[in-house]
């Protein structure tokens, strides 16, 4: 049995929300406060929040936003952007967020990941991974696909569920943003190296797509931001996520 | 007023955001008095099993919870890894549990579920209880984790989930409950299950 989650993942750059393709040319789609709002009130099965730009201006993740987002949300979530030690993950999850992703201080591969293991156990714990596709291999990526890893796949994510890592978000850069379904291959290919739930990011532009992942992948959840935030091939902003009925009988489909 | 336990764990914050919302008096403690004057006791859970003991011994909440809860019969409902150090013993760790339901805490068995942590909106059989007023049955809870609740005995099950396996996610003994989902953040039941805790749970 498969249980399904459909997942907005919201970016936020300069504590607006943005949405870019490729993870370049990001443009401004609207305010946090009430995108999260709209998606807790249409029963999103979580949400992500990621902040891009946190690495690169040396910052953490914006806790004020919790502060000001979690008196209208219901639902569970995900934040990451910049986080680098235990005290700032400790004080995110004391606001009520139930699970850290962590991106760029995976390269460094501290003892972070196991920290936060043991204090609020894997369940909490998502390693956000960029991987690009070069020469037909997919590389890992970090500080936002800027920085090519040496890092083998295959090594890496045995790496991170040997230090405790609950989640593994996988984001293909070639896709994100695109919304031209998502890398069948790509999601074929990371079923094979772990029993770790994943969330699979990048391409996705109407269910359907979503529907094509599940049947042909052994993911049961997955992420999507454009088809999440805009209308229509023009692109009009737009937040939106299906209705509880169609999830629901989606859900059911995967649940035998 | 309503304790809600700090331990240095927790997503204290979610739970608190509802109980505001329906404007409960709180107070987010460890200490002896508060917990003494509180009329029901909350221990909220994102953490770690061995953490989570540790913080509780460490200021002697367990010795006061034992007083509260077991001596006093003050209601008391532990959330998700609140619930699990009910327990005796875990897989998650050497603590022994609080022992207020017998019962074993055990690692999802990977083979049996699609993937571990069990994460996502699952179906609920629902019993009826004080707890449970109101529910309807198969009703969608979110859950998170990747330990579960087995009780020495099945009486105490209050609630049940399947995930490759049946799951027991609602406990109930006297004055004691647990729940292995987390209300604070499954929309409206999740919030009328806090508020029959609040309002009906004795």
């Amino acid at each position: 049995m498969k249980l399904i989650r459909i997942i907005p993942i919201l970016l936020i750059k300069d504590n607006f929300l943005v949405k870019g393709e490729k993870f370049e040319n990001h443009n401004y789609v609207g305010d946090i406060y009430n995108a999260v709002k709209i998606f807790s009130e249409k029963s999103s099965h979580e949400i992500i929040l990621l902040d891009i730009n946190a690495t690169k201006n040396q910052k953490t993740f914006d806790i004020e936003i919790i502060k000001k987002i979690k008196k209208e949300i219901f639902v569970p979530l995900t934040v990451g952007g910049g986080l680098r030690n235990l005290n700032e993950v400790t004080a995110l999850i004391n606001e009520g967020v139930e699970k850290i992703a962590i991106n760029s201080i995976l390269s460094q591969q501290s003892n972070i990941l196991s920290k936060i293991a043991n204090k609020f156990g894997s369940q909490s714990l998502v390693a956000s991974l960029d991987v690009r596709k070069i020469n037909n291999e997919y590389i890992i990526h970090f500080n936002n696909g800027k920085i090519k890893s040496e890092q083998n796949l295959k090594n890496f994510i045995k790496y991170l569920e040997n230090e405790g890592v609950g989640e593994i978000l996988i984001t293909s850069i070639d896709k994100e943003g695109t919304r031209s379904g998502f890398d069948i291959n790509l999601f074929q290919q990371i079923d094979a190296l772990t029993s770790l739930p994943i969330v699979a990011n990048g391409g996705a532009n109407n269910l359907d797509d979503f529907e094509i992942l599940f049947d042909n992948t052994k993911i049961s959840s997955a992420a999507g931001g454009a088809c999440f935030v805009y209308y229509g091939k023009r692109k009009a902003v737009l937040i939106n996520y299906p209705d509880t009925k169609t999830i629901e009988q989606l859900m059911q489909k995967y649940e035998i | 007023m309503i304790a809600i336990i700090d331990y240095d764990g927790g997503n204290i914050k979610s739970i608190t955001s509802v109980l505001n919302k329906d404007k409960i008096k709180f107070k987010i403690t460890n200490n002896k008095k508060v917990i003494e004057e509180s009329k029901k006791i909350i221990l909220p859970g994102v953490s770690n099993f061995t953490h989570c003991m540790q913080n509780l011994k460490k200021n002697s909440v367990d010795e006061i919870l034992k007083e509260e809860v077991i001596n006093k019969k003050k209601p008391f409902l532990g959330i998700c890894s609140g619930m699990q150090v009910l327990g005796s013993e875990s897989e998650e760790g050497n603590y022994k549990g609080l022992n207020f339901i017998e019962g074993k805490i055990i690692k999802l068995p990977v083979n049996k579920c699609n993937t571990v942590p069990h994460m996502g909106w699952n179906k609920v059989k629902i019993y009826e209880t004080e707890l449970t007023k109101n529910i309807a049955d198969l009703s969608r809870f979110y859950f998170c984790h990747s330990y579960h609740f087995v009780p020495m005995d099945p009486s105490n099950i209050i609630m049940k989930t399947n995930y490759g396996l049946e799951i027991c996610c609602g406990l109930k003994k006297d004055n004691i409950y647990g729940i292995q989902f987390h209300p604070e953040k499954s929309l409206n039941f999740g919030k009328l299950i806090l508020s029959n805790f609040i309002n009906n749970c004795q």
